[in-house]
């Protein structure tokens, strides 16, 4: 059964179109990678997704749950009352490209402060699940640090804790990590690699061909706005239909 | 009669003006922060006619001298006749200009924290207040406090203006005294009282900034 | 903390230290014989009170008569200088003014509290002076409360039209513009501008002030006389006075000889010379 399905997305900034009729679907369960060159769309359509963006017209939905729609015979997309957009927002979690953890709280607060404000958790109850999200992205001895205290790794590995402390259906990654040092992007990976055999579903814009390859049940490679190619890892990397995609992943494969 | 004497004569009579310099201080701040914030907002507005007003007040308030309002609003408004002591007059119009100051310095601090603060706080569902006041706000509390600190320190003196409207404060009452005890002492007297006054503030804030350094 | 208490208290020893020294100079002011103009003082109230007014007087005319204005005048000034006139006809007003404030019960008089000796502060922070002394007669004889409310004398006007003081009382010189905008009492004294200099500054008379800095308190009527002046505001040191916000800045001008000349109202003058000697000769003596 469909997570979360986008139908006809179209999204344009003045006159550039950034999205031109995008469609897609991920299971439960599912780990799914969007590559594709700077500038193909791939990072707005995760921006959509999770209601950073919105979008010009076509239709999301969390599974039972419609964020937006394009009523039949019209050109605008409708969005949801706040109330159901607020349920959606705790469907997901996002992991940025720059961490975006909060500074002025410890390790601890800023993975705790979303369940307690938001998810009215008791804070004990946080607390103690936030010490087992640690101890899985490794950084179990660091609850009292400040963000400005940890190498970049250290806080995208605080970020995704942050991110799964809500309980998200689904979890996006954008770009993990391009903000990284080369040897740290090891560390994210293999947390990431870690939720994929827990089976959490997630979607991972990336420029990691051969991480994406391994960790992912399928791959969409995207280009202008359009999805050009998708399907299983070792059909779109190893062996690509189109000829964009050849173009694209050429450039990886001389380095 | 020696001028230890001088002095000791005229500190018993600044004790009332200082109370009235203080209170200047204190109330104004305690109105001008929160209405500085207002304005700020009204600054950045996506609707046009709050932005309009919010910049029309800014170039009013901080257009023209403070010592003008005092006046307009003490003989143009008439807040004499109209029930306000000269203190309260001057709170009033200390905490309009001081608020316009505070905005300016609120937006700069606001508009300074990256956009992906509020995106973070977005994703994980904090409400647009929570995500001002536990989010955003400590973040710029910190950012803004070196200006903050020199309008602080620019009030202490300003508040000195308040005579042109008759307020007894420190530096009027200095000048009364002055003339009938025909010293120039009770001016250095006075200067001292601000020295104090703003090496408190800047002390205060110092510590602050001190208190906040835990993360950058 | 500490440190601060430390830096203030140097600064205070600073500041004796430098006053301390101030003190000794030996000067000798004096007022010229001839006068720059001739004025009167009288008090102002708003132009419809015609009640209040008259009443004022007429009780300004009954102590006359009855020897409390002479005692109080020769308490002030040494003799009596008044100029009330002995009686005034009869008040034909029929406005509420004065029945206001025999209403409200208190007598409202606006005044700049730093104008010796007509109304200033003493040490203990009471506000004395010879108006202040006419001001409470007055209202005992009305049957009124007098409260005194100081004022930024340069808006005494507004302040009176706004209705926070009921009339101006402070050795108020009378000229054309207050004639137009107030309801002014009769002159109860004469008031002359005068030129104050230091003896050996080589100016005795009006005309010896070619080429002086002249300086003088902002918004007084010492301004108006000299404006009214001509003759000698065109030769005085870049044909304009000096202004400072107050006559004690003025006097100190002329005595560290960044000024030749003061001009203030005579009965200003003699308080200021007669204490100003008086600290030089208690700094001479220690």
């Amino acid at each position: 059964m469909s997570v979360l399905s986008a139908q006809n997305l179209k999204k344009s900034f003045g006159t550039t179109d950034v999205l031109r009729d995008i469609s897609f679907e991920i299971n439960e369960g599912e780990v799914l990678s969007i590559i594709g060159p700077s500038g193909s769309g791939k990072s707005t359509l995760l921006r959509c997704v999770t209601l950073l963006e919105r979008i010009d017209s076509g239709r999301i939905a969390y599974s039972d749950l419609t964020m937006a729609d394009t009523p039949e015979g019209q050109s605008k997309a409708v969005y949801s009352e706040g109330a159901v957009l607020q349920q959606i927002r705790r469907r997901f979690g996002l992991v940025f490209q720059n961490f975006n953890l909060f500074p002025h709280f410890t390790v601890m607060r800023n993975i705790i402060e979303a369940p307690v404000r938001v998810g009215k958790k008791e804070k004990k109850m946080a607390e103690s699940e936030a010490r087992s999200l640690l101890e899985k992205v490794g950084l179990a001895d660091r609850e009292k640090a400040y963000p400005c205290e940890l190498s970049g790794g250290q806080q995208q590995r605080v970020a995704i804790a942050r991110a799964l402390a809500m309980q998200p259906e689904i979890l996006f990654f954008d770009e993990p990590t391009s903000a990284l040092d080369p040897e740290l992007t090891g560390d994210i990976l293999k947390v990431i690699r870690d939720l994929a055999e827990e089976h959490m579903t997630m979607v991972i814009v990336t420029h990691e061909m051969s991480f994406a390859r391994d960790v992912s049940d399928r791959i969409i490679f995207m280009d202008g706005g359009v999805i050009v190619e998708q399907g299983d890892p070792a059909q779109v990397i190893g062996n690509p239909q189109s000829e964009r995609t050849r173009a694209f992943l050429s450039r990886f494969h001389k380095n | 009669m020696s001028l230890f004497e001088d002095i000791a004569r005229i500190l018993p009579r600044m004790m009332e003006p200082l109370s009235a310099t203080l209170m200047i201080f204190v109330f104004t701040l305690l109105f001008s922060l929160p209405l500085g914030l207002v304005v700020a907002f009204g600054r950045m507005s996506r609707i046009k006619p709050i932005r309009w007003v919010a910049q029309v007040y800014l170039l009013v308030m901080r257009g023209t001298p403070l010592m003008l309002q005092l006046i307009f609003f003490w003989f143009g408004l008439e807040l004499g006749g109209a029930g306000f002591s000269r203190l309260q007059t001057a709170i009033v119009a200390f905490s309009f200009n001081y608020a316009a100051y505070f905005a300016e310095i609120y937006r700069g601090g606001i508009e300074s924290i990256p956009v992906g603060q509020h995106e973070a706080a977005d994703v994980l569902g904090f409400s647009k207040s929570q995500t001002f006041f536990r989010i955003i706000l400590p973040q710029v509390v910190k950012k803004i406090l070196p200006p903050m600190g020199n309008e602080f320190m620019t009030l202490v003196k300003d508040t000195s203006l308040a005579q042109v409207i008759a307020v007894v404060e420190i530096t009027s009452m200095a000048q009364k005294i002055q003339v009938s005890m025909v010293s120039l002492m009770p001016i250095i007297v006075a200067g001292i009282f601000y020295l104090i006054m703003n090496a408190i503030v800047s002390k205060g804030f110092s510590l602050a900034e001190k208190k906040l350094g835990y993360y950058r | 903390m500490k440190r601060i208490m430390a830096a203030a208290l140097v600064l205070v020893m600073t500041a004796l230290l430098f006053a301390g020294c101030g003190g000794k100079k030996n000067v000798e002011y004096v007022v010229l014989d001839e006068a720059l103009s001739d004025e009167q003082y009288a008090i102002g109230f708003r132009k419809e009170d015609q009640a209040l007014r008259d009443e004022v007087q007429r009780l300004l005319c009954e102590m006359k008569k009855d020897g409390t204005l002479a005692q109080i005048t020769t308490k002030w000034f040494g003799e009596d200088t008044s100029t009330v006139p002995d009686s005034v006809p009869e008040s034909t007003a029929t406005d509420d003014s004065l029945q206001k404030v025999k209403d409200k019960g208190v007598l409202v008089m606006g005044l700049d509290d730093s104008f010796p000796p007509m109304g200033y502060r003493d040490d203990k922070d009471n506000i004395v002076g010879y108006d202040i002394d006419l001001a409470t007669e007055v209202c005992k004889r009305m049957g009124v409360e007098l409260k005194l409310e100081p004022i930024t004398w340069a808006y005494n006007v507004d302040e009176l039209n706004q209705g926070t003081v009921d009339c101006l009382w402070n050795g108020m010189s009378i000229n054309e513009e207050r004639q137009e905008k107030l309801n002014l009492s009769e002159p109860y004294m004469e008031n002359r501008q005068m030129v104050v200099t230091l003896k050996g500054n080589g100016i005795e008379k009006v005309a010896d002030l070619k080429d002086k800095v002249v300086v003088l308190q902002d918004g007084s009527t010492a301004m108006d006389a000299l404006d009214g002046r001509e003759d000698i505001k065109s030769i005085i040191k870049d044909g304009e006075a000096v202004r400072v916000p107050n006559n004690v800045l003025a006097m100190y001008e002329l005595r560290q000889k960044t000024s030749d000349a003061v001009i203030m109202d005579e009965v200003v003058a003699r308080y200021y010379i007669s204490h100003l000697t008086e600290l030089e000769q208690d700094a001479k003596a220690e």
